[in-house]
This record gives C-alpha cells, structure tokens and sequence, in this order.
C-alpha cells in the first residue's frame, strides 16, 4: 500500500510497520496505535483497512 | 423478546443463532467489519434468520435495560448477552514499550492478515495459546528463535481428569509439532535492547536462575488473558473474570455473559456457553448437551488456570526505570506507596491514560501490592467529546 505517513511517502504492507513501538495489542484495546487518519483523528490504527492513498499522521503525545 | 448479543465471536454468534431459533428478536453487535471474533478473524460467514447483525458497531455503555452504540442509535433489550471475550495480558521488562514488541494476540491477528512484521521472532509467555501463534508465523516464513514457556508442562500430568474429559484438546497439540522443538519451558524473555534479547532460565517463582542473549526483531508476549469486561463494570467477578450462574446469568439483573470474558477455556467452550446463554436470554431451557460441554470444558480450563497462573517472580525482571503504563509513561519507581487503586491512579498516574488502565492495572497493582479492584471504568472505550456532546442530555 502506498500511503503518506506524518509527511513522506510509504509504502508498507500494514500499518504496524508505520507505528513500532506503539502498535501493541493488535486488537483496539491498548490505544497504542492512535493516528489521525484521512483527517479523522483519534482513530485505533489496528481497526482501519489501509488503502492506498491513506494519509496518517501521529498526534504528539504531550498533555 | 428483544435479545441483544455483544461481541460476534464463537460465544456471541452461537448465542444469537440460539435465541432467535427459540424466537426472540436478536440483534448482535460487533465492532469488526465481519463475525468471527479473535478465533475465527473475519473467517466466520454468519448470516441467521432473526438476527440482525450490526457491524463495524462498537457498544460503551449500558444503563438499565438500554445499551449505547457509537455512531448508531441506542438499543434497548429485555436480555443482553455480554460475549465481548478477552485480551493478552502482557507483563513488563525493560524494553518492553519499545519497537519490536507486541502482544501474541496482536501477532496471531497480523498472522491471520499474512503479516509477520519481521524474519527472527520470539514467542514468549505462558498457556498453550503460544503455540498457535509461533505455528502461525512459522508458516509464513518467520524463522522462530525461541518459544519460551514461563511454566512448567509437567504441572499438566497431575490433571488427568480434565484430559480425559477433553481429549480433542490434546489432539489440537499434534498440529503444531513443527514448533514444538523451539520450545523451551521455564523460559522467558527478560529484557530486550534493539535486537539483543535476554532470555531467562526461570525457577518454580519466575525468578531469573541464569541467562543468555538472543537476536530477534520481535518479541511476541503472552502471559494468559484479561476479559473484557467494561461494559457491566458492577457486575459480580472473580480475578476479573465474570462470575455466572449454570444458565450464564451475571449477578446484574437481565444481563447474560458467555465465551472468555468468564474464564479462558478455548473457542469450543466459548461456543457452548454462549448456546446456554442464548437460550436462557430467549427464556427457553439450556439444551443438557451445552450444560456438560460446558463442565467438561471448564475442567480444562481449571486445571489451563493452574498450570499457567502468572507467578511473582516476573517483579524482578524489571528495575526501577522500566516502563509501568504505557499511556502515561509511568516508570516502576513512580508508582510510590499506596493502599488502595484509586489512591495509586491519583498519585502516580498509571492506568490514567487512553488505554484506562487495560494494559498496565493489573501489572501496577502486583507490583504495589494494591487489592486490584478489576477493570471498573464508566466508559468501555473513550469517546471523543464531540461525541459525547451529541448525546441527549440525560444520557451523558
Ligand atoms: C488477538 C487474539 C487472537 C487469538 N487467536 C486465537 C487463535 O488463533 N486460536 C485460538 O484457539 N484462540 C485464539 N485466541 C483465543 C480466543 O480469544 C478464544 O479462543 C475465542 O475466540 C474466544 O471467543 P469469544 O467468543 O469469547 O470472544 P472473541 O472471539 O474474542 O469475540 C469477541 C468479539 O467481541 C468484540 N467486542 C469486544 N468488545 C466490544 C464492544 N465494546 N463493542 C462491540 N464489539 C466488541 C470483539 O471485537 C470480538 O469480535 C485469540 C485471542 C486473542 C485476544
Ligand atoms: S494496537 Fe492496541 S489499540 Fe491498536
């Protein structure tokens, strides 16, 4: 899948190459792997189908 | 009758297609795109005559006889079937937040997607589910290092009832020979720095006794599952699992609980608690075969329980700079002295942040000695406030 990841292009197979060390669970129980994506924000990365073209961006994790 | 099913796995679709067969109205809620849950992944084609199924849907609350939907309309039901099943419980060591480490669970679910994540991978925890998983990865051509077991399968020969009541169980066992020669018995994975893994020897405690390095890309962790039980969170418990009566009823009035949110037993048993529990949401009486699937399989269960049960020994993995909370980046040192859950969230923030304590409660009160008070939180996932101002006011 070719996607825009914070910026630069990609291409990966799944999303938890996009997000080491966050994606963890695998199952939307953890909240590891919130991104925004196309524009949603706060959406659990391990529950969204990639396609091509998604453009996800990490929000900064500071309070 | 209006029956209302959560969760579309072995448990939640067998007790739809129960409870409409004896006539209720059923609607059954997933939040995945297809039925299945976390054994069949998308692989289930349910589709059943009075039941309707509402996908991609995922229920936060129940208040009285009314459950909350996000994105949909509320439902309300005369019997509610809570089958929401369970997730790995991961125990901590240094390294454990960072890349290359996730939950068997969330490797068996990339495995079922044809991912691996990477070539040299350890499976490490205990219970029989880790078998499974490193067969899985193995068959798509990950090269398994290790699969490392913290208990000892020996304890499994002093439970000759419950194997003999469950005969199949031990027969699934011969399909994953292929990676039963990686498999290494009180053996853990006790820290991991980029791909320098520490491997542990461990004694009857789960207390280090020697070690060695290994090289691995990822590390899959597994110490036995922790029900999902966020949606009833005054329902009666024990270690979290919720307690039910032999027609699957919780202790809150109306509402059913079947599959792995009352105990880790295995698809099959899943399955045969939640004919029971449909049947009785219906109020029709449980078949008697479902009843004795059920006694037979929760001997299995019993004696899973015993062999597998997490030791104290893993405390002594971590130093005073590993990660706790995950959210909210709670070292071990953070977590200071205190007497009950709620004193421990407040003063050091652990289980605070998004996950509400999922991950990491169960893991800090083991570590502080704080009575665990199971998974209580008022919302089962958290909810964007947009959301929640959308809701009319009575319901906030
Ligand atoms: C990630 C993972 C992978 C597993 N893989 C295997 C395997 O390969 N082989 C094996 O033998 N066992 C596996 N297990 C063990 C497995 O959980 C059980 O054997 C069996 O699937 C339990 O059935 P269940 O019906 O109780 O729950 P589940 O199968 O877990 O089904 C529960 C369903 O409820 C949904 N749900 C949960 N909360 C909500 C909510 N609030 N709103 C809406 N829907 C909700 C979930 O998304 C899920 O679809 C796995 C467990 C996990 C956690
Ligand atoms: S990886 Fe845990 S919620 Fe997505």
């Amino acid at each position: 899948m070719k996607v825009t990841f914070n910026g630069l292009h990609k291409e990966v197979a799944h999303v938890a190459e996009l997000l080491p060390g966050r994606f963890f669970c695998g199952i939307g129980v953890c909240f590891g792997c919130v991104a925004e994506i196309n524009g949603v924000p706060e959406v659990r990365a391990c529950r969204h189908q990639l396609r091509d073209g998604d453009v996800i961006t990490t929000q900064d994790r500071q309070p | 009758m209006r029956v209302v099913v959560v969760g579309a796995g072995p448990a939640g679709m067998a007790a739809a297609r129960t409870a409409a067969d004896a006539g209720a109205d059923v609607t059954l809620v997933d939040s995945e795109p297809e039925a299945g849950g976390q054994y069949l992944r998308g692989r289930a084609r349910f589709s059943h005559d009075g039941v309707t199924h509402l996908k991609n849907t995922e229920a936060w609350m129940v208040e009285n006889q009314t459950l909350h939907l996000r994105g949909h309309p509320p439902l309300t039901f005369d019997s509610l079937v809570i089958a929401t099943g369970a997730y790995d419980r991961p125990l901590p060591f240094p390294g454990w937040d960072g890349p290359g480490v996730i939950t068997a669970g969330a490797a068996q679910a990339l495995a079922k997607q044809g991912v691996t994540l990477a070539e040299r991978v350890i499976v490490s925890g205990s219970g029989p589910f880790l078998l499974p998983v490193a067969t899985a990865l193995q068959d798509l051509g990950a090269t398994i290092v290790g699969v490392y077991e913290a208990s000892s399968p020996t304890k499994w020969l002093r439970e000759a009832r419950a194997i003999a009541a469950n005969r199949h169980k031990i027969a699934e066992l011969a399909s994953y020979r292929r990676v039963l020669p990686h498999l290494e018995t009180r053996t853990a994975v006790i820290a991991k720095h980029g791909s320098r893994v520490t491997v542990a020897k461990l004694d009857g405690q789960w207390r280090p006794t020697s070690h060695r390095t290994e090289h691995a890309d990822l590390v899959c962790v597994g110490y036995g599952f922790l029900p999902r039980t966020d949606l009833v969170p005054e329902a009666a418990r024990t270690n979290d699992f919720l307690d039910v009566d032999e027609r699957q009823r919780t202790s809150v009035p109306n509402v059913y609980a079947a599959g792995e949110v009352t105990g880790i037993g295995g698809a099959d048993l899943s399955e045969a608690e939640g004919v029971v529990a449909g049947a009785a949401a219906a109020g029709r009486q449980p078949p008697p075969r479902a009843l004795k699937a059920i006694r037979n399989g929760r001997l299995f269960a019993a004696a899973l329980d015993r062999a597998h049960a997490v030791q104290p020994g893993w405390q002594t993995w971590l130093n005073d700079d590993t990660t706790v909370c995950r959210c909210e980046e709670v070292r071990r040192k953070d977590l200071g002295r205190a007497t009950t859950m709620r004193e421990l969230k407040l003063t050091s923030r652990v289980a605070m942040g998004r996950c509400q304590g999922r991950i990491c409660a169960r893991n800090a009160a083991d570590l502080t000695g704080v009575p665990f008070d199971g998974q209580r939180r008022v919302i089962a996932i958290p909810i964007p406030l947009g959301e929640l101002a959308e809701l009319p006011e009575e319901q906030q």
